[in-house]
């Protein structure tokens, strides 16, 4: 594991319970976890696993049962929601598995919409440079119902990473989408991190998915059994056949 | 699938909520509206009930002008005489008669001074203590007995608070009287008459007091004797007193009264009628947008059912069992919601003075209507989208971004103009109508078509109109707002219609009585030059000592004295103004077209322009005008003016009237200090001069047009009161679209507060897409309210209305209350909107 202070975001024997005795679901139990600077993690696991409740806990969507989270350096479990709301808008970028763009907005507008919340003006720059690696600078004007579904994850993307965001959580990018249009995000997802030197965490089932990934963790019953660096979709596979319910989304 | 609606029913709280309210507040509306016309209406009517006796005999009516004596012109009041009443009294079968005192104008005076004109007819009886022949029962002390007591009505009494033994004045047409209160009654079943006053004394007191002081009555009353019908001792009188002399049956009697009193009433029916349908269309919107929004939340719902197999039949009859639980259930409370609405807006109309008694009514019609409004609409509602649910392909409808359709907007488009084709070419007839009654009837209709053709276009102008509103709005949230407004513009444009079909009305009758008041300012600044304008009361006619006094008064220059009297002339019933010759152009000035204003010459007849030309009179001509005495006169046409202010018709000198045997009664007194004197200074002997007539109010040319002013703000606020219950209902309206389109758009603003989106900004989102919706259909209702306002003024040019005034303050202060009640209305959706679970919303299919 490494220090504290090369880590994008951490989490310690995080803890999340529904529900009481007979009917409690341990959805975390105890995980720990470290999310290091400009590394492309992926999460995976069957159904019920968690891991979908780690990322919300960590992306401050969600409040842990008990267990510290940090963004950077800030904790996240003693801040109000006021204070969380900033942080996802300032330093977090997110892109979820549907339902992603504002539909009333232009593609353009989606891409600014975090600065725009926060009033700052975006680094003409910086966007240009993102716009052209998403590929779509002839749609920014277009609604996101005149989109493909491949085009609007990728407009997501951008948004995500429009802001410079400390870490980018993903959460099944590519559940919604056919084979191309899913490479061509998880590609720019892999560029953000080699180019841009971005944080990237991702959620997916998908272990072709998990192979863009610079390494995976894998959870199972609310806990970090395994993690593989360097993984490839074949070695990905192998490891989830493992587990039971394998391949059933979660 | 029965059972799957109803548990879909109760599974969505909130959403039934919000129908059921949106049918309550419609079905309420529509049912209070109509209890209280019935009831206002049943109180008027039963007001007479039981009054009369068996048989009433009245003095004939004639062909004579101003026979029935109602329209508060100066006229001898038809009597009885003493011995008709004998004959009665010995005709057979009549057990009992006597002779009944009963004129308008005896106003009492209250404990603290003033006068208690209540708010309407002050009148004077004679006590009548046999209770077969009076309507009036003693409740407390006793009959009064010569000129010092008087007895009055309860409710006299407690607004003057005047009891037993409390000394006082009233105000007879003969002159204030000292008098002590020495009785207390009620009036009929009712207890009171409404509004009125009612002041009673021993009949000699009350004849010398009310009439000439000569032993006759105003009518008859008598009692049939055990055993004989009403109409056989009508009969029995009728032939003992003969042709002279109207007879009838107590129930005959009762229902003339009550038939005068409905007419006097028609228009405030229709005013309330009008109401009603405003309300029935204000709740149609209300449920039919609901439910089309409710329906088409549940689109997918409904094509898992079909892709489950369930026949259209099925779905269509699961949300119709819906909307019939609904609708029912939401039509019968909102009929004893009515009944409560009713309650308040009664107590409401007695708080600005229109008091009415008697128990609220609700007819079977009320019954009906509110469940036709409240269980039709809503299936009516529910059925055209369930029919497009049950047609969508059952996997488009499974498919995650499901688009309304806005089809249909076209064939909107032609239908719309061609209501507003239809409204424009009734204006235009209407503008140019001969006659002022068939002018407004068409640039009324020409109104409710533009209002039908702003509802069926609101769609429409909505994007624009919209854009320019929100353009304020610079920001991202500002953007995203708008853009949601516009996103189903038949929502939004439907939203607003209520706001905009209440808001039109207001514009329009605020313009009315703005143009009125600034008509009657110019009227009295054109045409009168004295410096006071003496008047009594409720417009009474004032003994001649008022003048005489005023004359005395110390640097008085001019004294004037207006009359009106009842005329027949061109083969038409009406009233003529008599007028000072020596001294009417001192004090007024009136416009002449033809000839000159001199009337000293006995005979003489000034005519206004409208008369000349209809009847093709001139300078020179002779008129033959025969008054109330019967007598009929040839008058010479002197001069022809244009009528303006208080100025129209026929006018003759006071002389020729006295000559005719009018009563010496002024309307209006015109009153000019000396030249170089400071009216001002002059103010307290005048006020002085009139003290002894309480009555009697003395106004300077400011003062009066203020009071007009007052009066006519005192309608237009009665007004707003029924029609802000519109805008409520409207409001709520409002609170219903944004409420469910935020449960549309939950996964949307799940997304935006997952990015960073604080709850206030959330909150300001959907405070302005309330707040542009609300000032949309302010800004559409009232320029087309202030337009046909105008229009309306227009047509009424005629009758003095010479000043179109556009009412800029109110619109102001309309568009900021639209405004504020739009950031209001947005209040709890916000609220909920920015309380919204982050990950729940994100996740909500």
């Amino acid at each position: 594991m490494t220090t504290l202070t090369a880590s994008a975001a951490s989490a310690v024997d995080l803890r999340k319970i529904y529900g009481e005795g007979d009917t409690e679901v341990r959805a975390l139990d105890g995980v720990t976890v470290d999310f290091g600077k400009g590394q492309f993690t992926a999460i995976m696991g069957p159904s019920g696993s968690g891991k979908s409740t780690l990322m919300h806990c960590v992306a401050g969507l969600d409040t842990a049962t008990s267990g510290t989270v940090h963004i950077g350096e800030t904790d996240l479990t003693l801040l109000k929601d006021k204070d969380l709301t900033a942080l996802r808008r300032d330093r977090i970028g997110f892109v979820f598995q549907a339902f992603n763009l504002v539909p009333t907005l232009t593609a353009l507008e989606n891409i600014t919409l975090p600065m725009d919340i926060a009033g700052r003006k975006p680094d003409q720059e910086w966007l240009d440079t993102v716009i052209d690696t998403i590929g779509l600078r002839d749609r920014l004007r277009n609604r996101p119902s005149q989109l493909s579904g491949g085009q609007q994850q990728r407009v997501a993307c951008a948004r995500a990473l429009a802001n410079r965001p400390e870490i980018v959580f993903a959460d099944e990018p590519t559940g919604n989408l056919d084979s191309r249009a899913g490479a061509e995000v998880l590609g720019f997802l892999r560029r953000s991190v080699d180019e841009f030197d971005q944080t990237v965490v991702m959620v997916t089932h998908d272990p072709g998915s998990a192979s863009y990934a610079d390494r995976v963790l894998f959870l199972a019953d609310g806990k970090i059994v395994e993690e593989m660096a360097s993984p490839t979709a074949d070695r990905v596979l192998e490891r989830m056949k493992a587990f039971d319910g394998a391949g059933r989304r979660s | 699938m029965g059972k799957a609606s109803l548990r879909n029913l109760l599974a969505h709280k909130g959403r039934l909520a919000l129908s059921l309210l949106a049918v309550v507040l419609s079905a309420g509306f529509v049912a209070g509206t109509l209890i209280f016309t019935d009831t206002l209406q049943s109180s008027f009517e039963d007001l007479f009930a039981g009054t009369s006796s068996d048989v009433v005999v009245s003095p004939a009516e004639t062909d004579a002008p101003g026979s029935n004596g109602q329209d508060g012109s100066t006229v001898a009041t038809p009597t009885v005489p003493a011995a008709t009443l004998e004959t009665v009294r010995s005709t057979e079968g009549i057990a009992a008669a006597s002779g009944d005192v009963f004129v308008d104008g005896a106003t009492i005076i209250g404990s603290d001074g003033e006068a208690l004109l209540g708010n309407g007819p002050t009148f004077g009886a004679n006590w009548e203590p046999d209770e077969r022949l009076s309507a009036l029962t003693m409740v407390e002390g006793a009959a009064p007995v010569g000129p010092g007591q008087m007895a009055i009505d309860k409710k006299a009494a407690e607004d003057g608070v005047l009891g037993i033994g409390d000394r006082t004045s009233v105000v007879t047409p003969t002159g204030v009287k000292d008098v002590t209160v020495v009785g207390i009654f009620t009036f009929g079943v009712n207890g009171s008459l409404n509004g009125a006053t009612i002041a009673a004394f021993e009949t000699p007191v009350a004849q010398e007091f009310l009439l000439d002081g000569s032993p006759v009555f105003t009518s008859i009353s008598a009692a049939a004797a055990s055993g004989v019908t009403q109409e056989q001792a009508a009969a029995n009188v009728e032939a003992a007193v003969g042709p002279d002399f109207k007879v009838q049956t107590g129930t005959e009697a009762e229902d003339e009264a009550a038939a005068d009193i409905k007419s006097s009433l028609a228009f405030f029916n229709y005013f309330l009628l009008a109401f009603a349908f405003v309300s029935v269309l204000v709740g149609l919107f209300l449920i039919f947008n609901t439910f089309a929004m409710i329906v088409a939340q549940r689109t997918r719902e409904l094509a898992l059912f079909r892709a489950l197999g369930a026949s259209r039949a099925q779905v269509r009859r699961s949300v119709l069992l819906e909307a019939l639980v609904v609708g029912l259930v939401g039509a019968l409370i909102g009929i004893l919601a009515g009944l409560a609405l009713a309650a308040a807006l009664r107590s409401l109309f007695g708080f600005i003075g229109l008091e009415f008694s008697g128990t609220l009514v609700v007819q079977p019609r009320t019954v009906i209507v509110a469940l036709v409004v409240g269980l039709g609409a809503t299936l009516v509602a529910s059925w055209l989208p369930a029919r497009r649910a049950a047609r969508v392909a059952p996997v488009a409808a499974l498919r995650d971004d499901m688009v309304v359709t806005t089809k249909g907007l076209r064939r909107r488009g032609i239908g719309g103009v061609v209501a507003a084709l239809i409204s424009a070419l009734t204006l235009a007839a209407g503008l140019t109508a001969e006659k002022v009654g068939t002018g407004i009837s068409l640039v009324g209709l020409s109104f409710v078509l533009a209002v039908v053709a702003l509802i069926v276009l609101a769609p429409l102008i909505a994007g624009p109109v919209v854009r320019v509103l929100g353009s304020p709005f610079r920001g991202t949230f500002g953007r995203i707002a708008v853009a949601n407004t516009l996103r189903n513009r038949r929502r939004t444009a439907l939203t607003a219609a209520a706001l905009m079909i209440g808001l039109a009305l207001v514009g329009a009758f605020s313009t009315l009585a703005i143009s009125f008041g600034d008509s009657v300012d110019a009227a009295v600044d054109s045409t009168v030059e004295a410096d006071f304008i003496v008047t009594n009361a409720n417009f009474l006619p004032m003994p001649t000592e008022v003048g005489d006094n005023l004359s005395a008064v110390e640097d008085m220059a001019t004294v004037s004295r207006i009359r009106f009297a009842p005329v027949a002339s061109f083969g038409q019933n009406g009233n003529l103004t008599g007028v000072d010759a020596a001294t009417i152009n001192d004090v007024t000035t009136l416009s002449m077209t033809a000839g000159s204003a001199d009337l000293t010459t006995p005979g003489s007849l000034l005519i206004d322009t409208t008369i000349a030309t209809n009847q093709g009179v001139g300078v020179g001509d002779t008129v033959e005008l025969t008054f109330a005495s019967g007598e009929t006169k040839p008058f010479v046409v002197t001069g022809v003016y244009s009528p303006e202010g208080f100025f129209s018709g026929l006018i003759i000198s006071n002389d020729d009237l006295n000559a005719v045997g009018t009563p010496p009664l002024d309307t209006v007194i015109y009153a000019k200090v000396s030249d170089g004197v400071d009216a001002a200074s002059v103010r307290p002997a005048v006020d002085a001069s009139v003290a002894n007539n309480p009555t009697v109010q003395v106004q300077d040319l400011t003062e009066f047009k203020d009071t007009f002013r007052e009066q006519i703000n005192g309608l237009l606020y009665g007004i707003y009161l029924l029609l802000a219950l519109a805008l409520l209902i409207a409001v709520l309206g409002i609170v219903n679209t944004l409420a469910l389109s935020v449960v549309e758009r939950t996964r949307e603003i799940g997304l935006l507060r997952a990015i960073g989106t604080s709850r206030r900004q959330l909150r300001r989102m959907i405070r302005i897409e309330s707040l542009v919706t609300s000032v949309f259909g302010a800004i559409v209702g009232l320029l087309l309210g202030v337009f046909f306002g105008q229009m309306l003024v227009r047509t009424l040019a005629d009758l003095g209305l010479g000043v179109v005034s556009t009412p800029w303050l109110n619109l102001v202060v309309f568009l900021v209350i639209a405004a504020i009640v739009g950031v209001l209305a947005a209040a709890w959706p916000a609220w909920r909107a920015s309380r919204m679970d982050v990950l729940q919303a994100i996740a909500t299919e």
